[in-house]
């Protein structure tokens, strides 16, 4: 039985908390969102302090999924104090620091793993699970729109890199090679920037258009739609299609299904499976997600494509 | 009492080679007020191109002329229909135009920008109508549109439009074995031509980038009342040996930035029949300031499914779709001075420029200005 310290506020620590009931072998043990009660970016660093100063012998690992740009000193803390982590993304700013990271993790005989909510889905996971089998043959294409409800604020530099650092990861591990090409490029609506198109291409021809931004109404789930269009069939999943119709005295709607929760709990069972087989995330693969978002941050600033030149990437 | 003149306000259509996509002129037919008089091409074309146009001519009751010109001497039509080879499809509506007659166009409008500009020039000098065949009046698509012009999702900001054809293209992709010429490409769409699937027949390869890719565009250019500024395209031959060897795409995926400042993108591709159960998945995503839609362009459709049902036919059929009628109806009121068609010449010439911009930039990997007039 593994015992979790859920780090976080949000929709995404009470998410976790609610999936780890529905994980057979860990058990909740602290909730770092109940803590304090002040904004998550700046709470997190006094939740650990009195978590490890208070419950350390509590639990055995921590999932860490407050949303800030690095998190570099956080997880040195933990994985100071032999806790296996699952952390949100990304976990440095750059490709030096996340190298140096799980050089740590490894130093202290702790299982880093790095969380991957989109990779854990139910719509990517049928879908990986299908070109994984070989029954698709070679992805050439992958189409994502990923609409998130409407943001009080502008999509802020974190949120910009988060989102990039996130997308560019996913596309790398359909493909399983690094784009060679990108550009990002701004969605703006009346109040500025709303949301990023994201282009890539790979080197062995594949390429991806990936979409996202918070377009939807406030107090509405988001909307997803997958796509992989492979060598030897294809693969679609969409909430359009996956929508049922309600009425009421206003009129009628679509009524999108709510799948969020079994998202975490793959994420979970997957960070559990990681830990018993001291299986860390691959340093490489969030290198290079790291050096690729920031190559598509550069891109999305020039409305340039941004072209891969090894360990970085130039704009032409 | 008074007598109905049947023949008034109908226009008489000449058939101009038809050795591609029949629906074009079946579906310039479907309107009460089109009438086919002849079907015609010129003497020195092969004999599977007369055999065609013979086969066709026969099926509407209309006389073969191998003479284009003495079939409009003859024939006194007021409309020409082109679905030829594509490299053949501008020195036809030219000769057209230069006699008077309004044009119906297969796509793509050519496989060069220059024989664009002479045809858009043409049409404009003699003061003709010209329509580029394309499916902007499908219903999915009117409703959209409708949506849109209402204001219901305010100023739009983004468009994304998917565009798969699930038709296979001969031998996949590795199969040609060493030492084995090329796929012949005009072979290989003569023969492609029971399924429907000829989109590209002609002596140039073409991708389908060049093919199919005024349909997603023209979605674009319509919805969204803006040309495209500039595109950023990757292209692949990923499923047909056919591709392949002739170096042409048969996936894309295209960015568009659109004057006015708004994004667009496309997916497209001739994806193999195994891929989607019925044509192919076809569908926009709008993105505005006061909302958005998510629409199927094969909606409404009706599913059927029986015991020993062909794998070749379509499980789910389109219904209340009157693409063809709607896009004659068009036609006839531009030509009476009563409105303007969905793709005109103008427009069918931008799409044709963002083509071969998305072409240009799949080949460089760079951002590509669109060479508009």
């Amino acid at each position: 039985m593994m015992r979790i310290a859920i780090v976080g506020s949000g929709q995404a620590a009470a998410n976790y908390h609610n999936a780890v009931k529905r994980v057979s072998d860990a058990q909740s043990v602290v909730w770092g969102g109940d803590c304090g009660g002040l904004e998550p970016d700046e709470s997190v660093g006094g939740m650990l302090d009195s978590l490890i100063t208070t419950h350390a012998e509590a639990f055995d690992a921590v999932v860490l999924c407050n949303a800030v740009a690095s998190r570099s000193d956080e997880l040195r803390q933990l994985i100071g104090f032999g806790k296996h982590v699952l952390s949100g993304f990304p976990l440095g700013k750059d490709a030096a620091e996340v190298r140096d990271l799980h050089e740590y993790a490894v130093q202290n005989d702790v299982t880093l793993v790095t969380q991957r909510l989109e990779q854990s889905h139910p719509y990517f996971q049928a879908i990986h699970n299908a070109l994984s089998s070989g029954r698709l043959g070679a992805p050439g294409l992958l189409r994502i729109h990923d609409w998130k409800p409407a943001a009080s604020t502008e999509l802020d530099d974190v949120s910009q890199f988060r989102w990039l650092e996130s997308q560019v990861a996913l596309t790398s591990g359909i493909f399983e090679e690094v784009a060679d090409h990108l550009l990002a490029l701004p969605i703006r609506g009346d109040d500025g920037l709303c949301g990023i198109q994201l282009h890539l291409g790979f080197p062995s021809g594949g390429m991806a258009l990936v979409d996202g931004g918070h377009f939807l109404p406030v107090r509405t789930s988001g909307y997803l739609s997958l796509s992989l269009i492979a060598a030897r069939g294809a693969a679609y999943a969409d909430d359009q299609h996956n929508s049922h119709l309600s009425w009421d005295d206003q009129g009628c709607a679509g009524l999108p299904m709510v799948i969020d929760v079994d998202t975490y709990v793959q994420q979970l069972r997957s960070f559990i499976e990681c830990v018993g087989d001291s299986q860390a995330s691959s340093a490489e693969q969030d290198c290079q997600a790291v050096v690729a978002a920031n190559g598509a941050v550069a891109s999305l600033a020039a409305q340039q494509v941004a072209v891969c030149r090894g360990e970085h990437y130039e704009l032409g | 009492m008074n007598l109905v003149d049947e023949d008034a306000g109908k226009f008489r259509v000449a058939i101009l080679s038809v050795v591609k996509h029949d629906y074009v002129p079946k579906g310039i037919l479907s309107h009460e007020r089109f009438e086919a008089v002849v079907v015609a091409d010129d003497a020195d074309q092969p004999d599977w191109v007369h055999e065609r146009n013979r086969k066709f001519a026969d099926e509407l009751g209309v006389p073969y002329v191998r003479d284009v010109q003495q079939a409009i001497k003859d024939f006194h039509p007021h409309v020409a229909v082109v679905s030829s080879a594509a490299e053949r499809h501008v020195d036809l509506s030219l000769r057209a135009v230069a006699a008077g007659l309004h044009v119906v166009q297969d796509k793509p409008m050519s496989t060069q920008l220059s024989e664009c500009d002479r045809l858009v020039d043409a049409v404009e000098r003699h003061g003709v109508r010209f329509l580029m065949w394309n499916r902007n009046r499908l219903p999915a698509v009117m409703q959209a549109k409708r949506i849109v012009d209402e204001g219901r999702i305010g100023r739009i900001t983004a468009m994304h439009v998917d565009f798969y054809f699930a038709k296979d293209a001969g031998p996949i992709k590795g199969t040609r074995k060493l030492g084995q010429p090329p796929l012949d490409w005009l072979e290989m769409l003569k023969a492609a031509h029971v399924t429907g699937a000829d989109g590209g027949v002609g002596k140039r390869p073409m991708g389908e980038l060049e093919v199919e890719g005024i349909y997603p565009l023209a979605y674009v250019q319509m919805l969204g009342a803006s040309r495209v500024r500039r595109v950023f395209a990757r292209t692949a031959s990923h499923f047909h040996q056919l591709h392949a060897d002739h170096g042409v795409d048969d996936l894309a995926t295209v960015s568009l930035e659109m004057e006015g400042g708004w994004l667009a993108t496309l997916c497209l591709g001739r994806i193999g029949n195994a891929s989607h159960p019925d044509i192919g998945e076809i569908k926009f995503h709008l993105v505005g300031t006061q909302g958005g839609l998510v629409f199927s362009e094969a909606r409404p459709e009706v599913g059927i499914y029986y015991r020993d049902q062909p794998a070749t036919e379509f499980k789910h059929l389109r219904v209340a779709n009157d693409n063809d009628w709607c896009l004659a109806d068009e036609f006839a009121r531009a030509i009476d001075g009563d409105g303007e068609v969905s793709l005109d010449v103008q427009t069918s010439r931008s799409i044709c420029a963002t083509v071969q911009a998305a072409i240009e930039s799949g080949k460089t990997g760079r951002l590509v200005e669109v060479a508009h007039r």
